[in-house]
C-alpha cells in the first residue's frame, strides 16, 4: 500500500489493488479492476452522487478496521489502504444487493413484456444477473393512473418507476429548469411535473435515457419496436453545427428513434428535443425523382438525364457570359464529401458561391488564431454570451455546457436585449439595444468587466453579425493568448461547405442576380426564399435567373422557379462526414435508406463528370479540430450602422428558433414547442394595458405573429422578443392587442 | 409483580431548576442570564472548545456526540450555527418545555457558540407544529436585540450575532441534520449523503455547527458553574442533567430533570409515580419511540448514553414512554411503523420501500391473517432495512419492531394461532386509533 503520488491512493476491491485519485468513487475505482458494482441513481454528469438507490452498497474496511455498516460505494471515495468487498465477496454486501432489489421490485409491476424498455432495461438486466427469482410481496401493491403524458413527447409511468431520482435531478441540475419534480413523500413520492404544467423544455427528452427503468418513454417509441428487432447505428446529429453523437435506432428501414451516443469533447451525452425527436417523415411531398420544366411544366426525367443536363447548362452559362455568371448557393446540409465535389464543379464553371445568408457573417477563418474548442468551456473561468438570439437556438447543446461550466465555478455574463434563457441564471447581465451584438463588443473591449483577469475566457456571439467585429474584439480582449471564441455557424455543415470551396455568402449572391450578372442558380439544400432574409428579394432574383437547379428533399417554394429539380437525401440518408462548429469532422452513417435512386454524391459526381472533372472516391475521413492558428495583426473592426426605431414602435428581435425548420415541422411530437409568443418588457406591457398570457399580434416586415404575451423585466423597454418559424425578420414592429 | 421501589432523586436541576417561566428578558437577567454571553464573548474560540470538552457535554439531541469534540469540527470559512428545535420523536416533548418556560437560554446559548466560532448568524430550525413557541422565541430574540445580545456586537466578540427563528413545515426527518440543512436551504427536505458532514458544508454551504435545543442552553450553564463543577455530575462517559419527557401508562406523566447518574426507576416510579395503580408494568421505551424497549428488570439502568447502550438500547431523545400490562405489542409495533412509514421521505429504497412493507405485514399479524412464517419474514424484513439506508430514519423503524419481537415473539404467534388479537378490546389501542386498524390509506386519492 504505498502511494506514488501524494494524491494517488491504492484500494483493493474483491483482492485487487487499483491506483486512483484521492476522491474517486468506489464504483469508479471499481470498474477499474474489473469489479462490478451495480448502480441505478450514480450518474456522474448529474453533480454529485446522492446515495439514493442503495444499490451500490459494499462493505469497506479502512485503516484495518472494518467499518460498522455497509456503505454505498457511489458517494464513498477511496481513501488510501482502504479495503472494499463488493457482493462478489461479502456475505453482508450480498444481503445488502439482495435486500435492495427485492425493495425495488416489490411494488414494481414485472410487466417487463408490454413494456418499451424490456431488452434494454437496467433494472431488468440487474435483477436478472443478482435479483431473487421469486417475490415475497403477498400484499395489493401500489398502482397509479398511467401512462401519465408530462409533455407531448414524453409518458411517465408511475407504478414502474424506482424513484433514482436521475429525472429530477436532469432537470434541476443539468438542464436547471426546474420543472420535473418530486411529490408527496416516503413510499407515496411520486415523480410530477411542477403544478402539473407539461415539461416543455428544450432538452426534456433526455430523462428518457436517463430512466434506468420504462418509466420515462419517449411517446413516438412506445410500441414501437423490440430490442431484437432493431439496429443501432452511430451517425451524428443534423439539426445544428454542434454534430452531437447519435445512435440511429433502426427497424425494418425506418428510423424510429435517436439516442445519444457519449462523446465527451462535443455533447457530454446530452441531445436537444430537435435533435431527438424532429424527422423528416417520408411525406406527400418528398421528391423521389428529378424534374426538368418544359412546355408542360416539370415533368419527370431520368438522374442521367438530369446530371447531363444541368452540366450542359452550366457549362454553357459560363462559356457565355463569363466567370461569375454561376452562382452554387448552399445552406449547410451537404456531408463534406458532396460540398467537395460541388466546390470543384464551382470552380470549373467559374461560380461564385455561397454557404450561408451573410458573406461577412461566415468568414470565420478570421476567428482561426482565436478558435476555442466545445470542451474549453470546461475549463473557462469566464463565459460571454453576447447577441439576442439564444445559444439553445444556435446549437441546442452548448446550452447545456455553459450552464455546466457555471456550475463549476466560472462567471456567466450575457450581452442582450434581454428575454434570453441563460440571463435567469447568469452572474453578469448587461443589457444592449436590439441587434446591437457589433456594437456590443466594442463596448466589451472598452470595459471587459469580469474578463479582466479572466485565465481562460469563452466568447460566444449568438447573432450572425460580420465575424470581422469578433475578431477585432478577440484580438483586443487578447484571446489569441488565453480562451477563445467559439464561432456559431447557421447551417450544420457550413463550416464543411465553405473549406470545400463553396465560400461566400447569400447577400452577395442575391445582389449579383439584381444586377443582372447571373444567369444560372444552384440551390443546394437551401431555400432562400424561406430560409434567409430578404425572402421576397430572393422570390424575386429567382423569377428573372434564366436557369434555376434546386436539390432538396421536399417541394419548397423554390421549386417554383426551378428548371431543373434533384431530390435530395435528408438526415439519417446520408453517408459521409460532416464538420462541426469547432472544425471537427464526424461521420454520418446512413442509417436508412432514400428513396430509390436518391444519391446526393452520385449525381454531383456525374455532373461533375460530364464536366470533365474526375473526382476520386475516397473513404470518409474523421479528424480532430484543426490546431490553432497563428495569430495575425490587429484587425479593425468594420464600421456600425447604428438602426433607429421609430417612435411608437418596437424593435423587433426575432431569432430563427431550435424549433424551426421542415423537419421540425414534420415532427408531432415537437408541435407544442413551436407555439408562438410574444415577448415584451413588463413596463411596455402595462403601458399597452397588456398582461400575461394575453394574446397579442405583432406587425413586422415578414408578416403577423400572434401569441400569449410573457412579459420579462430584463428584456429591454422598446423591444419585443417573438419566436418566428418563418423567413429572418428585423427592423421594427408594431404591438397590439389580438 | 410488585417491583423494587424508588424514591424521587435529588433535584439536581441546571436548565430548569425554577418555578413558572422566564420569558421576560428581566426575569432571566435577575437570575444571572446573559452574564456568560456578556463574559465569554471575547473568549478564543479553543477555549472555549476546551471548556466543552471538559465538561463532557454530550449531544441531546440522540446521538449523543461529545459537544466540545463536534465544535472543534467546524471548517474554516463563513460559519453558522443552527439549533434544531424540530423536536419530533414520538415521546420527545422536551425542547418545547425548555423553549417555553427558559428561552432565553437557547438565545444565550446561540449567541455565545456564534461568538465562539465566528458565526454570523443562528438559525433555530423549529417544527412547524411548534407555533406557540416559535413565537416566544421570537419575542425573545426581540427583547434580546433589544438588549444589545442580537444583531450589535458586545465587547470584545468578532462580531454582532443574528438570530433567526426558522418555522419548518412538519417532517419528522426535517429533524436528521441534512434534511434540517436542505429544508433550510430552501430544497426538498431530505437527507444528503455524509459527507459531506454539516461542518464542512451546511447551511448556505458553509460550515455550520449543528446542535440540539438542550445542548445549546445547556452551554451558558456550564460556562458559568464552569466545567469542572458540570462534570462531577457524572456516569463514566456521560456528564450534567437530562430533560426526560416521561409519557405513556405512567401516574404522572411530564418533563423531569434528572442527573444522568439517574435510574430510569427514579424516573418511572420516584418522579412519575409508576403505573397507575392495579396494572403493572410490562416494559418502557427509553428514548424515543425508535428505540429497542426495556424490561422491568432493567429499571435500574442509568440514564447515561453508555448504560443505555449497555443495556442494547439507546438514550436517545430522553424520551420514557411506559407500557402498561394492557398493551398489545403488535398493535404498538404497528403504530410505531406506521409512524416512521409516514414520515419516511422517500428518497432511499430501504426505507421508503421497507417501511411501507412492514407496516402492511404488521396490519396482516395484527388481523390475524397472516402466518406464522410472515414473523420471520418481518425479523429478515428488519435485517434488510437496518443499517443500509442513507439516513438513520429506516433503523428507527426496525429497531423497535425488532425488540418487540425479540421480547413478545409470544404475543405475535398468538395474533395467528387466534386469528386475531388475543387482548383484543382490552388494549387502548383500538378505541386510539380506529382508522389505523381498518386500513392505511396508501394510495393517494
Amino acid at each position: 500500500m504505498s502511494t506514488t503520488a501524494t494524491n494517488v491512493v491504492t484500494v483493493t476491491f474483491d483482492g485487487r489493488d487499483v491506483q486512483v485519485p484521492a476522491g474517486t468513487p468506489l464504483v469508479v475505482a471499481a470498474a477499474q479492476v474489473g469489479v462490478e458494482i451495480p448502480v441505478f441513481c450514480y450518474e456522474p454528469r448529474l453533480g454529485p452522487p446522492i446515495g439514493a438507490c442503495r444499490m451500490c452498497l459494499v462493505e469497506v474496511e479502512l485503516g484495518g478496521r472494518p467499518m460498522p455498516k455497509l456503505q454505498a460505494a457511489c458517494t464513498m471515495t477511496a481513501a488510501d489502504g482502504m479495503v472494499v468487498k463488493s457482493a462478489a465477496t461479502s456475505e453482508q454486501a450480498k444481503e445488502g444487493q439482495d435486500a435492495v432489489l427485492e425493495f425495488l421490485l416489490l411494488n414494481h409491476p414485472l410487466d417487463c413484456p408490454v413494456c418499451d424498455k424490456g431488452g434494454e432495461c437496467p433494472l431488468q438486466d440487474l435483477t436478472f444477473r443478482y435479483g431473487p427469482a421469486t417475490s415475497r410481496m403477498t400484499l395489493a401493491k401500489r398502482t397509479y393512473e398511467k401512462p401519465l403524458p408530462i409533455s407531448p413527447s414524453i409518458v411517465l409511468d408511475r407504478e414502474r418507476c424506482i424513484l433514482c431520482y436521475r429525472c429530477t435531478r436532469f432537470s434541476s441540475d443539468v438542464a436547471e429548469d426546474g420543472e420535473l419534480i418530486a411529490r408527496e413523500r416516503g413510499a407515496q413520492s411520486v415523480i410530477a411535473t411542477f403544478e402539473e404544467r407539461p415539461y416543455v423544455g428544450a432538452f426534456s427528452g433526455n430523462v428518457t435515457e436517463l430512466c434506468p427503468v420504462g418509466a420515462l418513454l419517449p411517446t413516438p417509441y412506445r410500441f414501437k419496436a423490440r430490442p431484437w428487432e432493431i439496429v443501432n447505428v452511430p451517425t451524428v446529429c443534423q439539426g445544428c453545427p454542434t454534430g452531437c453523437n447519435t445512435w440511429a435506432t433502426v427497424r425494418e428501414g425506418r428510423a424510429e428513434r435517436i439516442l445519444s451516443r457519449l462523446n465527451p469533447a462535443v455533447d457530454e451525452g446530452w441531445l436537444c428535443d430537435r435533435g431527438r425527436f424532429a424527422r423528416h417523415e417520408p411525406l406527400a411531398d418528398r421528391l423521389t425523382r428529378p424534374l426538368l420544366r418544359g412546355a408542360d411544366g416539370l415533368q419527370e426525367i431520368s438522374f442521367a438525364a438530369a446530371a447531363r443536363t444541368i452540366a450542359q447548362r452550366l457549362r454553357h452559362v459560363d462559356s457565355l457570359h463569363g466567370a461569375g455568371s454561376v452562382a452554387i448557393v448552399t445552406g449547410g446540409s451537404l456531408t463534406n464529401e458532396e460540398a467537395s465535389a460541388w466546390g470543384r464543379i464551382a470552380a470549373d464553371v467559374h461560380a461564385r458561391t455561397a454557404s450561408g445568408p451573410v458573406a461577412a457573417a461566415g468568414a470565420w477563418e478570421r476567428l482561426d488564431p482565436f478558435a476555442a474548442r466545445i470542451d474549453d468551456l470546461d475549463r473557462a473561468d469566464v463565459v460571454v454570451v453576447v447577441g439576442d438570439a439564444d445559444v439553445t437556438d444556435r446549437a441546442g447543446v452548448l446550452d447545456l455546457r455553459i450552464r455546466a461550466a457555471r456550475r463549476r465555478g466560472a462567471h456567466l455574463m450575457i450581452v442582450s436585449s434581454g428575454g434570453t434563457l441563460l440571463e435567469r441564471d447568469c452572474d453578469t447581465f448587461r443589457p444592449v439595444a436590439a441587434g446591437t451584438a457589433a456594437a456590443s463588443l466594442q463596448a466589451l473591449v472598452a470595459d471587459p468587466g469580469p474578463l479582466v483577469g479572466a485565465t481562460h475566457p469563452v466568447l460566444i456571439v449568438t447573432d450572425p453579425i460580420d465575424l470581422g467585429h469578433v475578431a477585432a474584439a478577440a484580438h483586443a480582449l487578447g484571446l489569441q493568448e488565453r480562451g477563445g471564441v467559439l464561432p456559431l455557424p447557421t447551417g450544420p455543415n457550413e463550416r464543411g461547405a465553405r473549406q470545400a470551396g463553396l465560400a461566400g455568402g447569400g447577400d452577395e449572391v442575391l445582389a449579383a442576380i439584381e444586377s443582372g450578372a447571373v444567369r444560372a442558380l444552384v440551390l443546394l439544400g437551401v431555400d432562400p426564399t424561406a430560409d434567409w432574409p430578404e425572402a421576397d428579394r430572393w422570390q424575386a432574383a429567382l423569377a428573372q435567373t434564366e436557369h434555376v437547379v434546386t436539390l432538396s428533399p421536399f417541394v419548397n417554394t423554390s421549386v417554383s422557379w426551378s428548371h431543373v429539380v434533384l431530390p435530395q437525401a435528408v438526415d439519417l440518408e446520408r453517408e459521409g462526414t460532416t464538420t462541426n462548429l469547432e472544425g471537427r469532422r464526424q461521420r454520418l452513417r446512413a442509417a436508412v435508406k432514400p428513396p430509390s435512386g436518391v444519391a446526393d454524391l452520385a449525381v454531383a459526381t456525374a455532373i461533375a463528370t460530364h464536366l470533365g472533372i474526375e473526382i476520386a472516391r475516397t473513404a470518409p475521413q474523421e479528424s480532430e479540430p484543426p490546431p490553432r492558428a497563428k495569430p495575425g495583426r490587429a484587425t479593425k473592426a468594420p464600421a456600425i450602422r447604428a438602426a433607429n426605431v421609430t417612435a411608437g414602435r418596437f424593435a423587433l428581435v426575432a431569432p430563427r428558433g431550435l424549433f424551426t425548420g421542415p423537419a421540425v415541422e414534420r415532427t408531432a411530437a415537437l408541435a407544442h414547442q413551436r407555439a408562438p409568443w410574444v415577448m415584451l418588457n413588463h413596463g411596455d406591457a402595462a403601458a399597452l394595458g397588456l398582461s400575461e398570457h394575453d394574446r397579442v399580434t405583432v406587425r413586422h416586415g415578414g408578416g403577423e405573429h400572434t401569441g400569449p404575451l410573457r412579459t420579462s423585466r430584463r428584456l429591454l423597454e422598446g423591444t419585443v422578443r417573438i419566436n418566428w418559424a418563418g423567413s429572418p425578420v428585423a427592423g421594427e414592429a408594431e404591438v397590439v392587442r389580438a | 409483580m410488585q417491583g423494587p421501589t424508588y424514591a424521587a432523586p435529588r433535584p439536581d436541576a441546571i436548565l430548569l431548576d425554577f418555578e413558572g417561566e422566564r420569558q421576560d428578558i428581566a426575569v432571566y437577567e435577575t437570575a444571572g442570564g446573559y452574564a456568560m454571553a456578556r463574559s465569554q464573548a471575547g473568549r478564543p474560540f479553543e477555549e472555549i472548545v476546551q471548556e466543552l470538552k471538559d465538561s463532557g457535554l454530550r449531544g441531546r439531541g440522540g446521538a449523543g456526540f461529545p459537544t466540545g469534540l463536534k465544535v472543534s469540527f467546524i471548517g474554516k470559512g463563513s460559519r453558522y450555527l443552527v439549533v434544531n428545535a424540530d423536536e419530533s420523536e414520538p415521546g420527545t416533548f422536551k425542547d418545547r418545555e425548555l423553549m417555553l418556560r427558559n428561552p432565553h437560554a437557547l438565545v444565550e446559548g446561540c449567541v455565545i457558540l456564534c461568538n465562539a466560532i465566528g458565526a454570523g448568524a443562528a438559525y433555530i430550525y423549529i417544527r412547524g407544529e411548534y407555533a406557540t413557541e416559535a413565537l416566544v422565541l421570537d419575542a425573545a430574540v426581540a427583547q434580546a436585540r433589544q438588549r444589545g445580545y442580537v444583531g450589535a456586537t458586545l465587547p470584545g466578540a468578532p462580531g454582532a450575532v443574528e438570530v433567526y427563528v426558522h418555522r419548518g413545515a412538519g417532517a419528522y426527518i426535517c429533524g436528521e441534520e441534512t434534511a434540517l440543512l436542505s429544508s433550510l436551504n430552501g430544497e426538498r427536505g431530505q437527507p444528503t449523503a455524509k459527507p459531506p458532514f454539516p461542518a464542512v458544508s451546511g447551511a448556505w454551504a458553509s460550515p455550520t455547527l449543528l446542535n440540539n435545543v438542550e445542548t445549546v442552553a445547556t452551554v451558558p450553564f456550564i460556562l458559568a458553574m464552569g466545567c469542572k463543577t458540570y462534570s462531577e455530575l457524572r456516569t463514566e462517559q456521560t456528564t450534567g442533567t437530562r430533560l426526560m419527557s416521561l409519557s405513556g401508562n405512567v401516574a404522572r406523566p411530564g418533563n423531569y430533570e434528572l442527573p444522568v447518574t439517574a435510574t430510569f426507576g427514579d424516573l418511572i416510579d420516584g418522579c412519575g409515580g409508576g403505573v397507575p395503580a392495579g396494572r403493572s408494568l410490562k416494559c418502557f421505551i427509553p428514548g424515543g419511540s425508535s428505540a429497542p424497549i426495556l424490561m422491568p428488570d432493567q429499571l435500574d439502568v442509568q440514564i447515561a448514553v453508555e448504560t443505555c447502550a449497555a443495556a442494547g438500547t439507546m438514550a436517545g431523545s430522553g424520551a420514557v414512554i411506559v407500557i402498561d400490562d394492557r398493551t398489545c405489542m403488535v398493535q404498538l409495533a404497528l403504530r410505531v411503523a406506521d409512524f416512521y412509514r409516514h414520515e419516511s421521505c422517500g428518497k432511499c429504497t430501504p426505507c421508503r420501500e421497507g417501511t411501507r412493507w412492514m407496516v402492511e405485514l404488521l396490519k396482516k399479524v395484527e388481523s390475524g391473517q397472516a402466518q406464522r412464517a410472515e414473523i420471520d419474514l418481518l425479523l429478515e424484513l428488519c435485517d434488510r432495512m437496518e443499517g443500509k439506508c442513507l439516513c438513520p430514519l429506516g433503523d428507527a423503524c426496525a429497531m423497535p419492531v425488532r425488540s418487540y419481537l425479540q421480547h413478545f415473539r409470544a404475543e405475535f404467534d398468538a395474533h395467528v394461532e387466534q386469528g386475531g388479537c388475543p387482548g383484543g378490546a382490552a388494549s387502548p389501542f383500538g378505541a386510539l386509533y380506529p382508522e389505523l386498524k381498518r386500513s392505511l390509506p396508501l394510495v393517494p386519492a
